[in-house]
């Protein structure tokens, strides 16, 4: 168990006081309680059948709340008055995806296979929307690891150009990773990196975006029925415009390029109109009035040597406090940079940093990144930004690679191994051919650096995002 | 999955495999104590299920069955990755046996606690939510929030207290109706 626990050790003295008992319990959950003091709940717990019980209510509430999540982030409207829900909830006969019963044998193979597979996790955890197997958008464009799969999990797939989807969810895997849709009445919705977005039809367009970068270009709505777009922290109404939306479990942050966004702020339920350049953002933490602001340029330079750990949202990295002569770090860890064709996971080893609001600096044709990298032997290292556009919608993945061995005159590294690399703006490549040019406004809202397929014990002191003539 | 795949079971048997999932994780996670390995063990319990299909008596009720290969795959596991004491112990089958008493009045609880998620304050609910969002952690939303990893596990203790004990008033307040 985790050695990084909690408040101090547990004290004997207390052990099998209700409040030793919850404190154990609630550390135990989340992964903060130290060996020793798990081993002496074990002894608690071997002696105290009162703690027994207690143990398995909170573990079985602990298992429960790893199904039921989902229905933590909404009000239910179904719920009376006490909160109670229906014992029983109707299956809606006619429905292509609805439940099957025990004469669709077909279906229940399928089921069993997901089972085996470990895709029960996606098949009996997810909240069943209402919907049916009608294609209601179009893939018009893909790339790197992008799935979709229909309401309840099933039929999980890859995404392909000029598949007609019915309602779902698509989840992209990697920060290289694009899926652009068009619904049947025109809208465009583009998402892009590591998102999980969840879309349905029926007469009113409802999207949910668990996660994830997200632009929209939104036909005029039927009257009445606007486009509804949830994320975990905010809820918005869509007539008809033009927005990007990037959301974690914490917060979101809209941009609206063109018409009227009414967004509202779930943790209050206050609510703003925010219209043409307009910036707003909701976050679980909201202690003031929602407001809007006006885009804000970001500082022509920017320079991280993390000297203090960092807090942006999906960041990457382990931090190493300066020590020993060495400076203070981030070093690479794993994560899954997209697919291949086959389904297998590409692993990358790297960091990444994340600007919140503003981004990081302004980017520009003479724009330069600089990193201070070392690797446990000489390695390919990868400098990856994305880029924004004023609005804060998605403005391209801009890569350059570099080889020590190929002799493209790099500075020698020092006697800690450390290389200080230089990389022009002219020598980063586009990841997308929609965003095949530096945008106007460009500004860099996440740089990564990682090396490719392989762990060669990356390390990174420093980036930094200056210009070659200021 | 290396193994040759036996004759599928019948839509009945997987459809009761399918509704065991919900109790079979409870006793897992109980047992195992983690997510992901409780996640490995559903995944390795429901193999076995699979595999011993045609060995199911349906004149017997499934539950406790698949319950039983349930606590013998989370031993296995937790031998197999030297978890001891607890893998070693007898401690094991008595948390096993309390467990599988509670499962008794499982389908109540989860039912009570859907309405008692819905009683919480908005912020409580969406930090449910974000802890247990796939992959989430502490310390993740503690970086998110920019706060320390002991609020937001002292947050989350307090709101599961509250979970706990609504839960416990409804199952109280429907048992007295």
């Amino acid at each position: 168990m985790n050695d990084a626990h909690d408040g101090g050790p547990l004290t004997l003295a207390d052990a099998g006081s209700d409040d030793f008992l919850d404190d154990a319990f609630n550390r135990l959950v989340d992964d903060r309680l130290a060996a020793a003091d798990e081993a002496m709940l074990d002894a608690v717990l071997a002696e105290n059948d009162a703690a027994l019980r207690r143990y398995c209510e909170w573990m079985q509430l602990h298992a429960a709340l790893q199904w039921e999540y989902p229905a933590a982030t909404v009000l239910d409207p179904h719920l009376d008055s006490a909160g109670q829900i229906p014992k029983a909830e109707p299956t809606r006969s006619g429905d292509d995806d609805a439940q099957p019963g025990p004469g669709t044998p077909g279906v229940w193979a399928a089921i069993g296979l997901l089972l085996l597979a470990g895709g029960w996790l996606a098949l009996l955890r997810s909240t069943p929307v209402n919907s049916r197997a009608m294609p209601i958008a179009q893939v018009i464009s893909v790339d790197g690891a992008a799935a979709w799969s229909g309401m309840g999990g099933l039929n999980a797939a890859p995404l392909v150009v000029g598949d007609a989807l019915a309602a779902g969810c698509i989840r992209l895997e990697g920060a290289t990773a694009l899926a652009k849709l068009r619904f049947n009445d025109g809208t465009k919705v583009e998402v892009v990196g590591d998102a999980v977005v969840e879309f349905e039809d029926e007469g009113q367009k409802k999207i949910i975006l668990r996660k994830g970068n997200m632009s929209v270009d939104a036909q005029p709505q039927p009257p009445g029925r606007p486009m509804l777009v949830r994320t975990p922290t905010a809820e918005l109404e869509v007539v008809g415009t033009e927005f990007s939306l990037s959301a974690d479990a914490a917060s979101t942050s809209l941009g609206v390029t063109e018409g009227r966004v009414r967004f509202k702020r779930v943790v209050d339920g206050s609510e703003v109109d925010v219209t043409a350049n307009g910036i707003a953002t909701a976050s679980l933490t909201a202690s003031g009035p929602l407001r809007v602001a006006a885009p804000v340029d970001p500082p022509e330079e920017f320079r991280e040597t993390f000297s203090r750990p960092r807090s942006g949202p999906d960041e990457m990295g382990e931090w190493l406090p300066a020590e020993s002569g060495l400076p203070a770090r981030l070093s690479a860890v794993a994560y899954v940079a997209g697919r291949t064709p086959a389904g297998t996971p590409v692993i990358h080893h790297g960091i990444s940093i994340h600007a919140k609001q503003p981004a990081f600096a302004l980017f520009h044709r003479d724009s330069v990144v600089r990193v201070k990298v070392r690797t446990a032997q000489p390695a390919e290292v990868a400098c990856m930004l994305t880029l924004q556009v004023p609005s804060g919608a998605f403005g391209g993945n801009f890569l350059a690679t570099v080889d020590p061995a190929d002799g493209a005159g790099l500075p020698p590294a020092d006697g800690d191994g450390w290389r200080s690399i230089e990389i022009p703006a002219s020598a980063l490549r586009p990841i997308f051919p929609e965003f095949d040019a530096l945008p106007a406004g460009a500004r860099v809202g996440r740089i990564f650096v990682n090396s490719v397929e392989k762990d060669v014990e990356l390390e990174v002191a420093e980036v930094a995002i200056g210009r070659t003539e200021p | 999955m290396s193994d040759r795949a036996p004759t599928p079971p019948s839509p009945e048997f997987l459809a009761k495999v399918t509704a065991a999932q919900r109790p079979l994780y409870g006793l897992i996670m109980t047992l195992v104590r983690r997510a992901a390995d409780a996640d490995d063990v559903l995944q390795e319990t429901n193999l076995v299920l699979w595999r011993k299909a045609a060995e199911y008596d349906s004149s017997r009720e499934f539950m406790p069955w698949a319950l039983q290969i349930a606590r013998i795959q989370s031993r296995s596991y937790l031998s197999k990755r030297q978890r001891l004491p607890l893998a070693d112990s007898d401690l094991l089958d008595r948390i096993a046996a309390a467990a599988v008493a509670a499962q008794g009045k499982a389908e109540e609880r989860r039912l009570a606690l859907a309405g008692c998620l819905q009683k919480l304050p908005e912020k409580h609910r969406l930090l449910v939510a974000s802890r247990y969002e796939p992959g989430a952690s502490v310390n993740a939303i503690a970086a998110a929030r920019d706060t320390q990893p002991k609020a937001v596990s002292e947050m989350l203790r307090r709101i599961r207290r509250t979970l706990l004990d609504c839960i416990e008033r409804t199952l109280a307040a429907e048992g007295a109706a």
